[in-house]
């Protein structure tokens, strides 16, 4: 009996395994190889054509002692992904609240594809266009803000001002896609809270901020996250638009690494770049899960 | 009944029969890999060579693969990568923005006992021009056949200076240049002409025209401290904010497009845009001199051609395919096609080439009389550098004097790094 009990024990534990097998396999193929390769790559001089060449540490002490342009990209990315998500999250949320309020569901239809229909463009078209209207002096927007007098601004290529035209971009182009995620938690919500608020005489904006937002926070954190994940890695829309210029004011740590990698076709410093930027993106979402402890409940 | 099926039987036996000859006949032919990045234009004519070269030689087959790049600088990282992953062409179209690149890869075989083999190369090293051989010669060796040229001349918009009443001389310097510029756009009532559009990609010919370039002259250390880099900087910097003849650059802004579109009166190019122009139907252009910035000014020019990858199998077959491109009959299809300036004498002076526009002969001048554009082992990031810092001083970013600096820093650092 004891024998049998131990046999059936096996054989769930060979399904189980067999069941997750194929998971695995993909898992140690496409991403514990490569990433013990670049770990490994990270020690060395490696421009794919000749064999890597063994070099220590000296690939780190140059990242954190002697590379300004490692600093600049850090700073720039940090500065788009924290202004890119807080406006992305807040400006959705906001269109969220707008839209699940309107009764005319025509509208209502055709609000939601209107914002929504910018995240199914492709980027290098996005980049393109963008890059049209707002050439210094041969661009559409200047063209009319001349018409008001205003003085051309280079949107795409003064370093104070290029950064923030990408990030306007960028919000331009995600936002609809978060605000349908946003729209669906708001639907999820149960009528009784909102049956319940009327009741107690709650006006739109108490009732947005004290029931929609709070029961929303799940769905908030979902968004954060991806938002957050997704401005670190940001690179098509600078690469087309600026490819990080002027004065490096757009150069992202994405592009940075791919500039490391196929430009400078240094392998070994662009896999140390992209091991820390990895160590960084991993420490901001266990910083964002433990937060989603005591932020990300419903109860 | 049965005949029928005896039939139908014996014509699907002589079908199966042919068809496993046919197989048996291809597997037998040497199959030569070619990668080229290049356009639709280019590509007719790249047919008709291969299809010319397999005539001439029924045991070989060619496979054509283009490569879609924006620039030599992306052809160069993607054919880097297709070598390194293992999948590496047999022959390949390299600009000589990349020809030292591929030698200090070992990436290229050098030619030269081939050429030495071949009782033909004779008349193919004379008849194409000495500094093309040159721009392939790397140590004494030679490592492309030429087949393709840029010479980069100045397009202008011929009803705007005649509308203007300007004359365009062929021997104009930067002030006569600079002039002309400023009648052509007074004489637009919209204000919505530019004189200039400077692509800050691609300055390798304002830096020939003062006499200098980014690299020394083995093309091994930076040049930028000569004091004629600064001039032709200062220059192009002028041309945006001192006289106002060109736009603050953008990455994106096409200087080709700008100039069909009828917004800009003058920008420099190679042959190749001939025939963008002719397919869009521009007949409004005729060709001149970069202006000189000082005595030394010369032309400047780029060159395409082929190479034996290391790895080929077949270097006779790579080599005989070679030859096949930079041949007399491939020469005038580009001419004619206006996808390449001629290499030969005789295409040079041929009325398909000299009819693309009235002064079509001063592409050939400046490929005979111009220097090759800096094309060292480091290109691609040479490049990235030199147009970066071209952009910071052109869009008021970064002072002359800092920005050169910091791009002779950079391309110091770039070939210390260099294996």
């Amino acid at each position: 009996m004891r024998n049998q009990r131990h046999s059936l024990r096996d054989g769930e534990r060979l399904t189980g395994w067999g069941f997750i097998a194929p998971a695995l396999i993909l898992f140690l193929i496409f991403v514990l190889l490569p990433a013990t390769f670049m770990i490994a790559l990270s020690f060395t001089k490696y421009n794919m054509l000749k064999p890597p060449e063994f070099v220590g540490a000296a690939n780190y002490i140059r990242l954190f002692t002697n590379d300004g342009k490692f600093v600049k990209t850090a700073g720039n990315t940090a500065l788009l992904t924290v202004l890119a998500v807080a406006l992305n999250v807040g400006l959705s949320l906001l269109l969220a609240l707008l839209i699940s309020n309107q009764k005319n569901s025509v509208f209502s239809y055709f609000i939601r594809l209107f914002y929504f229909f910018p995240s199914i463009v492709a980027a290098s078209y996005v980049a393109m266009v963008w890059s049209i209207l707002l050439a210094r002096d041969t661009g559409v927007l200047n063209y009319y803000l001349s018409q008001l007098g205003v003085a051309p601004i280079g949107w795409l290529n003064d370093k104070n001002v290029a950064l923030f035209s990408i990030i306007g971009i960028d919000v331009w182009r995600s936002m609809g896609f978060y605000m349908i995620i946003l729209l669906a938690g708001i639907k999820d919500i149960s009528d009784q809270y909102y049956e319940a608020a009327a009741l107690d005489g709650a006006n739109r904006v108490q009732i947005a901020t004290r029931i929609t937002v709070p029961l929303l926070s799940r769905s908030l954190l979902f968004v954060t996250i991806i938002n957050v994940i997704n401005e670190l890695k940001t690179f098509d829309i600078p690469k087309i638009m600026t490819d990080g210029n002027p004065a490096d004011s757009t150069r992202t740590m994405a592009m940075y690494i791919y500039d490391c990698a196929f430009t400078k076709m240094n392998m070994g410093y662009a896999s140390t770049v992209s091991l820390v930027f990895v160590v960084v993106i991993m420490a901001v979402t266990v910083f964002q899960f433990k937060l989603s402890g005591r932020w990300g409940s419903n109860d | 009944m049965k005949n029928i099926r005896k039939l139908v039987s014996l014509v699907l036996s002589v079908m199966m029969l042919l068809s496993m000859c046919a197989v048996a006949q291809a597997e037998e032919k040497i199959v030569l890999n070619l990668s080229m990045a290049i356009n639709e234009q280019e590509k007719v004519s790249a047919e008709q060579t291969i299809a010319r070269f397999e005539e001439k030689h029924p045991e070989y087959k060619v496979n054509l693969s283009i490569m879609t790049a924006n620039g030599w600088a992306d052809v160069l990282q993607k054919l880097l990568v297709q070598v390194a992953s293992g999948e590496s062409p047999d022959v390949v179209y390299v600009a000589i923005e990349g020809c030292r690149m591929m030698v200090h890869n070992d990436m290229f075989l050098p030619l030269n006992d081939l050429i030495a083999g071949d009782a033909e190369a004779d008349v193919l090293m004379k008849e194409l021009p000495q500094s093309a051989w040159d721009a392939f010669t790397v140590d004494g060796k030679i490592y492309e056949v030429p087949f393709n040229c840029n010479s980069i001349i100045m397009v202008y918009n011929t009803d705007m200076f005649q509308k203007a009443g300007v004359e365009v001389t062929n021997a104009w310097n930067t002030e006569e240049f600079v002039d002309a510029c400023k009648k052509v756009m007074a004489n637009d009532p919209t204000g919505n002409t530019w004189g200039h559009i400077v692509n800050t990609g691609f300055i390798w010919p304002y830096m020939s025209a003062f006499g200098t370039s980014v690299l020394n002259e083995d093309m091994t250390a930076s040049n930028m401290t000569d004091p004629r880099v600064k001039d032709c900087l200062q220059f192009l910097y002028d041309c945006v904010y001192t006289h106002g003849i060109s736009p603050v650059p953008e990455k994106n802004m096409s200087d080709g497009d700008m100039f069909m579109g009828n917004r800009v009166a003058t920008y420099l190019t190679g042959g190749y845009m001939i025939a963008t122009f002719e397919a869009t139907n521009f007949t409004n252009f005729d060709a001149t001199i970069m202006p000189r910035g000082n005595a030394d000014g010369t032309g400047n020019f780029g060159i395409g051609g082929l190479g034996v990858l290391s790895g080929c199998k077949y270097p006779e077959a790579a080599w005989a395919l070679c030859k096949e491109f930079a041949s007399p009959i491939n020469g005038m299809a580009q001419a004619a096609a206006g996808s390449s300036v001629p290499l030969q004498d005789s295409v040079a002076t041929s009325e398909e080439w000299l009819r693309h526009c009235e002064h079509a002969d001063i592409f050939y001048q400046e490929l005979k009389n111009g220097v090759t554009m800096p094309c060292s082992a480091n290109f691609t990031e040479v490049a990235n550098i030199v147009s970066a810092m071209t952009f910071d001083i052109l869009t008021n970013t970064t002072p002359i004097d800092e920005a050169i600096a910091a791009a002779d820093a950079a391309i110091a650092e770039s070939f210390a790094n260099l294996d």
